[in-house]
């Protein structure tokens, strides 16, 4: 078992957590986008929401590196 | 065979001994072992569980096993295994970014009691009754997504459920709204019953188009939604009840097949709701989820940690045998209520938002990648539903 960091487990972090994510599909499908007939359409940087997204971060993290 | 591969096949027999029973003896003797595997191979845990005076040597009760918090899998690799044997790992939530999202991992023996216990919960819960039916999966596939727990398991339902013609809907191309509406259209055509499976927020997606264009399907009986990830999103807030209605008005599916599941990277089993299964028994029993003979759920206050009376609305604290792979116990920020059967799961505390918000919107609440999904979907909407329904129609005339 690797710990990541060395912040203790404690009660305090109840009421911190974020529903479980069921992760990559955003990132897969902000990469490759769809168009309005949802066929590919790869997506262009100027298609990328902007600003926070739900969970604080920048969208997309993966599009932009 | 080493002491979790011993652990691990009582696991199993347990499992494997079915819905129907309720053996608080032999769960709480494996519950005390699994505490005790893992707070001898977890430091962190271990730490955790000395600075609350516990250790497997002073407790005969499961219910006094420390529950981690869900965010210490955002700042821990929690894992009873050495890393390298791990064969599959989820993504978890994280807290200030989709980098800081924490992972759990699981080595091959608890992938098998995973597989076993959702299999045999699918079974009882999605299909009792039919042997396989075409599944379309509104999620994307492992392949996709291999880090995703919904894609991965859901390519177990369809191996073991499906029929060969399930598939899955999200692909890197988007949505396959065609695709979709093929199968309905068929479905209608054939008479024969069609399982929809999927991220709520991709039905919610779906219905908000269906509504727009006021069009509505004929599912045959025998059809079934089930749904998973919550209900609120950039849609709008749904009740879990306008939910249900909606896949009555726009499949004809009625509210004794719209099945919703709870599924979460922390806690390896899923909990359905039991209607299906009632109503095919026969059994008269409010909506709810069943917790099966491997796991407890405990309502806590979410302040004190204490365990709430029956009936009390509070924290949700699961304690599943399948978790051996991390920790047993894990102290959820779900909102929700013991019932005589399970739990139900009402809506979400945070203390990120400026005080103690609980919001019941019923379900799991919405978790912020389907957030940014929704965003992503709403900048491109459903257009023309009727017309490619149409055109679905006419390559399958009755």
């Amino acid at each position: 078992m690797t710990a990541k960091n060395p912040e203790k487990i404690s009660d305090a972090m109840v009421g911190h957590s974020q529903p479980c994510t069921c992760g990559t599909i955003i990132d897969e499908m902000l990469v490759n986008g769809m168009d309005e007939d949802c066929k590919i359409q790869p997506l262009r940087q100027e298609d990328i929401p902007t600003g926070e997204t739900g969970d604080g971060s920048p969208a997309p993290a993966r599009a932009r590196d | 065979m080493d002491n979790t591969a011993t652990l691990d096949a009582k696991i199993v027999d347990f499992i494997a001994r079915g819905l129907g029973h309720d053996d608080e003896i032999r769960f709480n003797e494996l519950a005390l072992q699994v505490f005790a595997l893992q707070y001898a191979n977890i430091a962190p845990y271990r730490e955790y569980c000395n600075g609350k005076g516990v250790s497997p040597g002073n407790i005969d009760d499961w219910r006094l096993i420390p529950a981690v918090p869900s965010a210490a899998f955002r700042s821990h690799a929690l894992a009873s295994f050495p890393l390298e044997r791990a064969v599959q790992s989820n993504l978890t939530s994280g807290t200030t970014g989709r980098k800081n999202r924490g992972k759990v991992y699981r080595d091959q023996g608890a992938l098998d009691l995973i597989m076993q216990a959702n299999g045999m919960l699918t079974r009882g819960y999605l299909f009792p009754d039919v042997e396989r039916m075409k599944i379309m999966l509104m999620v994307p596939s492992p392949k996709m997504a291999p880090s995703m727990g919904m894609a991965i398991g859901l390519e177990q339902v369809r191996k073991q459920f499906g029929t060969p013609e399930s598939a899955f809907l999200i692909s890197p191309l988007g949505l396959d709204v065609n695709a979709l509406l093929r199968a309905i259209r068929q479905a209608e055509v054939s008479g024969e019953p069609l399982a929809l499976i999927g991220a709520t927020s991709c039905f919610i997606y779906f219905f908000q188009a269906c509504r727009q264009e006021d069009i509505r399907f004929r599912l045959p009986p025998g059809s079934r939604i089930c749904d998973g990830g919550g209900y609120v999103g950039q849609f709008g807030e749904w009740t879990k009840e306008e939910f249900v209605a909606a896949c009555t008005r726009v499949f004809s599916v009625p509210a004794s097949h719209c099945v919703n599941v709870l599924g979460m990277a922390e806690s390896s089993t899923n909990y359905f709701d039991n209607v299906l299964r009632n109503h095919l028994a026969g059994k008269m029993a409010p909506r709810g989820k069943e917790s099966p003979p491997w796991t407890r759920t405990l309502v806590v206050h979410p302040e004190t940690l204490q365990p709430l009376p029956v009936g009390e609305i509070g924290l949700l604290r699961h304690y599943d045998l399948t978790n051996r792979a991390m920790i047993l116990g894990v102290q959820t920020d779900n909102v929700g209520v013991a019932t005589a059967q399970g739990f139900d799961i009402l809506g979400r505390w945070s203390k990120d938002k400026g005080g103690h918000v609980i919001t019941y919107s019923g379900g799991m609440p919405s978790s912020k990648i389907f957030t940014t999904l929704t965003d992503y979907l709403m900048n491109r909407r459903i257009t023309n539903l009727a017309g490619k329904y149409e055109k679905a129609k006419k390559g399958l005339q009755p």
